[in-house]
């Protein structure tokens, strides 16, 4: 059976007592490349189980996006050696709860216009330096314009300007610069660049050969943009560029060499933040609200230490030898109160709500990020703030009272559970014994796969061993790398992925930019 | 999806410098103007055309200390503490109590102005299911003005687009708000007085000849694309010739209408983007304010959806507001009205209602025909959901103890403005009131009903608006 397959498997186990109450959605793979269906591809739900899927030649279609914000900004800095100006907002990537996107997002006038508000900016910075960038002074300016677009245009649009490109940008400066100044033509002449849709978007063209219907192989300057984006999130260097214009880079052993290339280099360092913080959604760190009455300890610097302890913790786990998703869960040294990133103060104020230790919240997050399971939201205009805790009773009491008519318990049970075996912690992750001066109950019945808990310690070890775990990593791993979920048309892909690399947390990441779902691409139905 | 936009040749642009000579100013003369918007007969009431504001909050209120008492009558009433910064304006607005907003989970900011439940791909990732009703008054009113609509923020955050956004047009893509008001600022009234006719021709052939590059180019590419990445490409082009068309509006606008002062970005000085700092939450509303008089007020625009924050309250902590100091933010004050404190959201709703009070103050302050822009504008007040906490005046379920933060119910809505003489201010409406389980208390009434009344009072007729299964055609009694 494979990966895809058994998330299936697994999925439908759950569903048969599920699906009358809407509750899960499912998992990643049936509602197209993000879970956003409009435009997007229309693919088959998961894999039934022991249904291997045809075979590597499917692939899962991505969709056409737009240069990420870092993307725009790195390029932006490395060909100008410029920072975008401040004043001007660069439209954030959509936030859909998983990983980051642009894909499928439509550009309306009123997004737009940030980009060209924002390209007008730019010029505007990059012409108090315009000696340095264009360097005309005292040279032919058609010559000079002409030589600028030949080196700068191929590092904005990933690849050698077409003939008549060139024509255009060149006749586009002549013309401003007949009634205006050298200034006034070079920013028009950079804000049509940095406005053009080969540079803003990731144009990936299908070769003039394309078969309808069928993936096509990337040619090596689409992969060299595909490699730089992935681990520098930038556009390619010097030495992609050139592996690419000799054609070489899709050979398998320069591949790989250029893909340690970049992984070891410094510019992949935020490769770590980027992936682990979109995933276990550490972004929230910036967000915890402590009232400064209740826990005068608690400063802004102090929040700040806890953020810090736990991104340092899930990068250096990434860069580590010992990478593992189970790292991350049980660490060496592992004890009661203290085992990895479910009992990280950070962490845990992450997944609180309201300046409460939210059993709901958390078991949701357990649920959605770490087995990839999709739960539905409650019924509209359900009461969902929790009544008053009354005394003599505890946090895990009035959750369960407050969630126990049949509409909501085919949801809760998934949830509260989980929650209820992280109650020794508060909502800054602090242990304790008692809540609202009672003895706290850890323990819950999970389910399959995961059993009866007795404590999140607990709880963390089965997750660690649990197999939808780690292909739930694996998933993650490939959504982020290859910018879009995976469907069931890449099941033979990702389960070679995660035959190569699934035991470690960059296994998955550096074995994807061999693999079809990287080298090739499906286009979306129309 | 292009917009219609009246626009003339640019040949008949007039230079700004020679109206100011002339002492132009909002008071052009109805032949210039027409002249000048390019435009064909445009009655004397285009003149004092009818405006919208929505005015937009989350968190709900504290109930008690909202909702206005009643007396004897629909026009006799007392403002209670949350309202009282519009005393001086209470002729000139109406109140109405306890609709229930056709809402969805726990923030309500997209079914608000749509009138549906959005659609649910997994928190947040919720989508509108139909126009947002400021959308629908820009389809009409839009299309007389440069600039169909305006989607203002303070403080939005725009990477939870989907749920933050109050607008979403007739497509079902959200319209964004702008949270930059000094950018906006010098977009609407750019280059300003100073610019030549000839530096305004210049300036204006160099921003179109960029946006012209970038159809070619689009155009170009879209001959090679496969049909799904060319439909994302199209979409990008039909924005850009959007825009296009606008910036040519615009500057003949522009050029009908006195600048008014511009306000320099800080920013411009600092790394950092300082109308997204909390501390100047208050310079953000009040650029906004002299922003949305002077764009009313020059026909810029004539609808306007103004968020004064995204849903949640984008953990502002409002230590401006006298006695807000706990540093706990919006959210978590409406939470804890839960557990007795009422009188921090209370201070904090009471500060937005005086700046929505010196909004008033401002827009009576500019006097259209018989009226000001006040009595041709019309200003919703709106709110992404009711009550937080217990509701005194109201037992419910029988007088249980009861906590009704984050329901869609008791809708604490406000008009402002009379709408060109449609509305009939100086009132207090009380409607049914269903509580849930015990619908025997009253009928209750959908907020779709109020949506329809504002599309009616703006001259637009449609009798429907939102979820075809809640309550439709105008709200009773509003409309005399």
């Amino acid at each position: 059976m494979t990966g895809l397959a058994r998330f299936g498997a697994r999925f439908r186990g759950a569903t048969l007592a599920l699906l009358l109450s809407g509750c899960v959605g499912d998992i990643g793979g049936s509602q197209g490349s993000t879970g956003m269906t409009a435009g997007g591809a229309a693919t088959q739900g998961p894999t039934p189980p022991g249904n291997t899927p045809a075979s590597c030649e499917t692939l899962g279609a991505t969709r056409l996006g737009r240069l990420a914000r870092q993307e725009y900004l790195n390029t932006v800095a490395d060909l100008f050696q410029i920072a975008a100006p401040a004043a001007t907002a660069l439209p954030e990537d959509g936030d859909f709860g998983g990983f980051k996107t642009t894909a499928g997002q439509t550009l309306n006038a009123p997004l737009a216009e940030k980009y060209v508000d924002l390209a007008a900016a730019i010029a505007s910075a990059v012409l108090l330096d315009q000696a340095r960038v264009f360097g005309c002074a005292g040279r032919d300016e058609a010559t000079c314009i002409g030589d600028f677009l030949s080196s700068m245009g191929p590092r904005l649009f990933r690849r050698p300007l077409l003939p008549s490109e060139a024509v255009h940008y060149q006749a586009l400066f002549s013309k401003i610069r007949a009634t205006g100044t050298f200034e006034q033509a070079a920013s028009v002449l950079l804000q049509a660049l940095l406005l053009a849709p080969q540079f803003l978007f990731h144009i990936e063209q299908r070769p003039a050969d394309k078969v309808e219907g069928q993936p096509y192989a990337l040619d090596d300057y689409q992969l060299a943009a595909r490699l730089s984006f992935l681990f520098w999130r930038t556009t390619p260097d010097a030495e992609l560029a050139s592996l690419a214009a000799q054609g070489t880079l899709h050979q398998s052993a320069v591949l790989d060499a250029q893909v340690a290339r970049l992984m070891n280099d410094n510019r992949a360092k935020p490769i770590a933040r980027s992936f682990l913080s979109q995933w276990l959604k550490l972004e929230n760190i910036e967000h915890i609200m402590v009232d400064p009455v209740k826990e005068p300890d608690y400063t802004p610097a102090r929040l700040g230490m806890l953020a810090e302890e736990t991104r340092s913790f899930v990068e250096s786990t990434f860069w580590s030898s010992s990478n593992t998703l189970r790292d991350l869960l049980v660490t060496k040294e592992a004890s009661e109160k203290s085992f990895g990133l479910l009992s990280l103060a950070g962490f845990l104020a992450t997944i609180s709500r309201n300046q409460s230790a939210d059993i709901i919240y958390r078991g949701r997050f357990v649920r959605e990020k770490l087995l990839c399971e999709r739960l539905s939201l409650p019924p509209p205009n359900v009461a969902t703030p929790l009544p008053q805790i009354m005394s003599g009773t505890t946090n895990r009491v009035r959750v369960a009272e407050h969630t126990s008519a049949a509409t909501c318990s085919s949801c809760h049970q998934l949830m509260n559970p989980i929650g209820f075996t992280l109650e020794h912690f508060d909502y800054l992750g602090r242990w304790r014994e008692l809540d609202h001066d009672l003895p706290i109950d850890a323990s819950a019945s999970l389910g399959q796969p995961l059993g009866d808990v007795n404590g999140a310690f607990e709880l963390s070890r089965r997750l660690s061993e649990n197999e939808a775990v780690a292909l739930c990593g694996a998933k993650q791993a490939f959504e982020f790398a290859v910018g879009r979920e995976p469907t069931a048309e890449d099941a033979c892909v990702f389960d070679g992925l995660v035959a190569q690399g699934s035991a470690n947390l960059r296994g998955v990441l550096q074995a994807v930019p061999q693999s079809r779902a990287f080298l090739y691409r499906a286009e979306p139905k129309p | 999806m292009t917009r219609t936009h009246r626009v003339s040749q640019p040949g008949r642009l007039l230079s700004r410098r020679a109206l100011l000579r002339g002492g132009s100013s909002v008071a052009l003369g109805l032949p210039l103007l027409e002249l000048m918007h390019g435009g064909r007969a445009r009655a004397a009431e285009a003149l004092q055309p009818k405006r919208f504001l929505v005015w937009t909050t989350p968190n709900g209120v504290v109930t008690d200390n909202w909702r206005p008492i009643a007396g004897t009558s629909e026009t006799d009433f007392q403002l209670s503490e949350i309202m009282s910064p519009l005393a001086a304006h209470q002729a000139d607005l109406v109140a109405i109590q306890h609709l229930r907003q056709k809402g969805s989970y726990g923030h309500h900011c997209i079914s608000s102005l749509t009138g549906r439940a959005p659609t649910d791909r997994g928190f947040p990732d919720l989508v509108a299911t139909g126009i947002s009703v400021d959308q629908r008054v820009a389809q009409e009113l839009g299309q007389h003005t440069p600039i169909p609509s305006l989607q203002l923020g303070v403080q939005v955050k725009q990477n939870r687009d989907t749920v933050a956004c109050a607008a979403w047009n007739a497509q079902l893509q959200p319209m964004p708000a702008e949270n930059n008001p000094y950018l906006m600022f010098s977009k609407l009234f750019s280059a300003g007085g100073s610019a030549s006719a000839e530096e305004s021709r210049q300036l204006l052939l160099q921003k179109r000849s960029v946006l012209d590059s970038v159809t070619e180019q689009g155009t170009a590419l879209s001959g090679v694309l496969g049909a799904a990445d060319r439909a994302v490409v199209s979409n990008y082009m039909d924005s850009i010739r959007d825009l296009e068309q606008r910036l040519i509006a615009l500057e003949q606008a522009q050029a009908a209408c006195a600048t008014p002062d511009l306000p320099m970005d800080p920013s411009l000085s600092q790394d950092k983007p300082t109308w997204l700092e909390e501390a100047n939450v208050p310079q953000v509303i009040d650029v906004y304010r002299r922003l949305i008089v002077a764009a009313f007020t020059c026909d810029i625009t004539r609808v306007v959806t103004l968020n004064l924050s995204n849903d949640g309250g984008a953990y502002r902590t409002h230590k401006w507001v006298e006695g807000i100091d706990s540093g706990v933010d919006w959210h978590g004050h409406s939470h804890n009205v839960e557990t007795g404190d009422r009188k921090s959201l209370t201070a904090i709703d009471k500060w937005y209602y005086g700046q929505l009070a010196r909004f008033a103050d401002d827009f009576k302050a500019v006097p259209e025909g018989a009226g000001t822009l006040l009595s041709n504008s019309l200003i919703f007040v709106n709110n992404e959901y009711g009550p937080n906490g217990p509701v005194d005046y109201l037992p419910l379920n029988g007088g249980a103890p009861n906590n009704l933060t984050h329901r869609a119910v008791l809708m604490p809505y406000v008009l402002l403005g009379q709408a060109g003489g449609a509305l009939k201010t100086g009132r207090n409406l009380v409607y049914d009131f269903e509580d849930e389980g015990q619908a025997s208390r009253g009928e209750g009434r959908d907020h779709t009903q109020l949506l329809v009344s504002l599309l009616n009072l703006l001259g637009i007729p449609d009798q429907k608006f939102g979820d075809p299964d809640a309550m439709q055609g105008p709200l009773p009694g509003l409309i005399v």
